[in-house]
């Protein structure tokens, strides 16, 4: 094995412990980073909240985030951030408050995982939806959170309305 | 039974010491994060909290002493540029033993009466813990990068006169590291000292723990938590969680506490295990069902040599955020109380809490005003009140 190839190979060991349990060939970035990118290019965010281990994350992963279409609608037009529910890296919030990723579980009222977290690029909340969904219910959130229906209406509402 | 409780919470009423004192200035972020939750100690009657907060701009971290009727806390300021997770622990006569991350990695230094004196580096690492007595030593524990994943290290420290010095960093587990080892925390009493961490080498967070009879010769790691590791049905996940372990001394024995996620649908609950002989006994759910359909967080320890053991979380079992505690009695863990200070419309949470000889509950805590952002400002307080009769 080159050099190179020993680099990467070392760099992909590092991305999986730090990243934990993001769905494959998304690119999931850290919080910070996300929150900076999603400033700069206006972009949507979603806040994929895992646990390291977690059996409806491996679910959600295999059986949603597998979609090619999904795949595309969500790395063209979302900023994707991934925090680990039990990890202690520390992150920076909004407002400039540092705590640490499960800290970040206690403030989002993350009672289960996977949690879902669509917010604006500013990082103002939009909707949490916690648990397994299926790829017609993302579509779902996409059109409430791009379309710029939750300026008017609640999730439910939105939903209820189809 | 909820007639019962109010009772109680009127009978805490009317026998609570004194108001609540607010430690440091309001309305900016106060964390009491430090690893174990052991942000609050007491020795030879002062009292000590650590704590940082963001007044300066950036997290800094500081260290509040006071005489026990003393209303207001002198304040001190602890480490160098950004500082995390301060941690404290009694150490001898009126004095104590700090640690806390900065700039420089970890850091642990002397406090007594006159404030803290000159400090000693760690090296890298996060997460400090710390624990002290006059039979087993002082000892400090962290987190630090080994290659590819974090391990939690220990180190002795020999105190001479104000000074530290400390003995060779050590790994908690000696074999090699398969995952991520974080959040240590360490309780000491002249029964041994315990030192208990998170640990992912199945996959999934679990509670791993290592104790010394004599602060000297440590045993072989052993698992704490029984959260199931293993695939769930078709072939999903590896296990379910538990994390942030808090440890205590109570009478002869130890406690580690932590937050457990082996029912998964209604977040953390709290889990205990009693020490038993050079193990653990079974771990059990530590609260009462009252509060199973809800998460718990920021779970707390505390014991004293009397052998009295207390728990204290957070949850919003009434709708906002409220302290709960648990006492340990001869037919296990009580009904969950507690008090007016520490419930109510604003968002208390993050305890931090010690037990005295006298059995009163001294206790700091984080809160935010009612019906303010879950991100808003806070403050930060700290109240002593009586052990609730068994």
């Amino acid at each position: 094995m080159n050099a190179r190839a020993c680099l990467i190979l070392f760099l992909a060991c590092l991305s999986v412990s730090a990243l934990a349990d993001p769905p494959p060939g998304y690119p999931f970035v850290a919080h910070d980073a996300g929150m900076k990118q999603a400033r700069e290019e206006g972009k949507p965010i979603l806040l994929y909240f895992g646990r390291y281990g977690c059996a409806w994350c491996d679910h959600v992963n295999r059986k949603t985030f597998s979609d090619s279409g999904l795949k595309q609608l969500f790395s063209e037009n979302y900023v994707l951030i991934y925090v680990d529910a039990e990890g202690g890296k520390r992150i920076r919030l909004a407002g400039g408050e540092r705590l640490t990723e499960g800290e970040l579980g206690a403030r989002l009222g993350a009672f289960a995982t996977p949690l879902f977290v669509f917010m604006t690029a500013e990082g103002k909340v939009i909707a949490k939806i916690p648990g397994f969904k299926t790829v017609a219910d993302f579509q779902d959130y996409d059109r409430y959170v791009r379309g710029g229906h939750y300026q008017k209406q609640t999730l439910l509402e939105f939903l209820g309305s189809k | 039974m909820r007639g019962l409780f109010a009772v109680f919470l009127a009978l805490a009423a009317v026998a609570a010491v004194a108001a609540p004192i607010d430690v440091a200035p309001m309305g900016i972020y106060h964390h009491l994060d430090a690893s174990g939750r052991r942000n609050l100690a007491l020795a030879g009657g002062q009292v000590a909290l650590v704590w940082e907060d963001s007044r300066s701009g950036s997290p800094r971290c500081y260290l509040g002493l006071k005489a026990g009727g003393e209303t207001t806390f002198r304040e001190y300021s602890l480490g160098h540029g950004e500082c995390f997770d301060p941690v404290v622990a009694a150490l001898d006569g009126q004095r104590f033993l700090l640690a806390w991350e900065d700039e420089s990695g970890i850091n642990s230094s002397i406090a007594d009466a006159a404030g803290p004196g000159a400090s000693i580096n760690l090296g890298a690492g996060s997460h400090a813990s710390v624990a002290a007595h006059p039979v087993v030593g002082a000892h400090v524990a962290w987190n630090a990068p080994a290659g590819r994943w974090q391990r939690v290290w220990r180190a002795q420290l020999r105190v001479e006169g104000a000074r530290l010095r400390a003995g060779k960093a050590q790994a908690a587990d000696g074999a090699p590291p398969s995952d991520d080892q974080s959040f240590p925390a360490l309780a000491a009493s002249e029964h041994g000292v315990l030192l208990a961490w998170e640990d992912r080498r199945h996959g999934h967070t679990v509670i791993y723990a290592s104790r010394s009879a004599d602060g000297q010769i440590w045993n072989a790691p052993l698992r704490v938590s029984g959260n199931p590791t293993g695939k769930a049905q078709n072939d999903l996940g590896r296990g379910t969680g538990a994390m942030r372990p808090a440890v205590a001394g109570f009478g002869a024995r130890f406690a580690a506490a932590w937050l457990d996620k082996r029912d998964f649908l209604s977040g953390y609950d709290v889990y205990a295990a009693l020490s038993e002989g050079a193990g653990f006994a079974k771990d059990v759910k530590a609260q009462d069902s009252f509060g199973d359909a809800i998460a718990q967080w920021h779970v707390a320890a505390a014991g004293n040599r009397r052998g009295d053991l207390l728990i204290a979380w957070d949850d919003e079992r009434d709708g906002t955020s409220d302290i709960w505690l648990t006492r340990l009695t001869p037919g296990g863990y009580s009904e969950d109380f507690t008090f007016p200070d520490l419930s109510g419309p604003a968002r208390q949470s993050d305890p931090a809490i010690a037990l005295d000889e006298a059995g009163n509950l001294h206790l700091a805590w984080i809160e935010r005003a009612a019906g303010g952002e879950s991100n808003g400002p806070t403050r930060l307080r700290y109240t002593v009140l009586p052990l609730p009769m068994q």
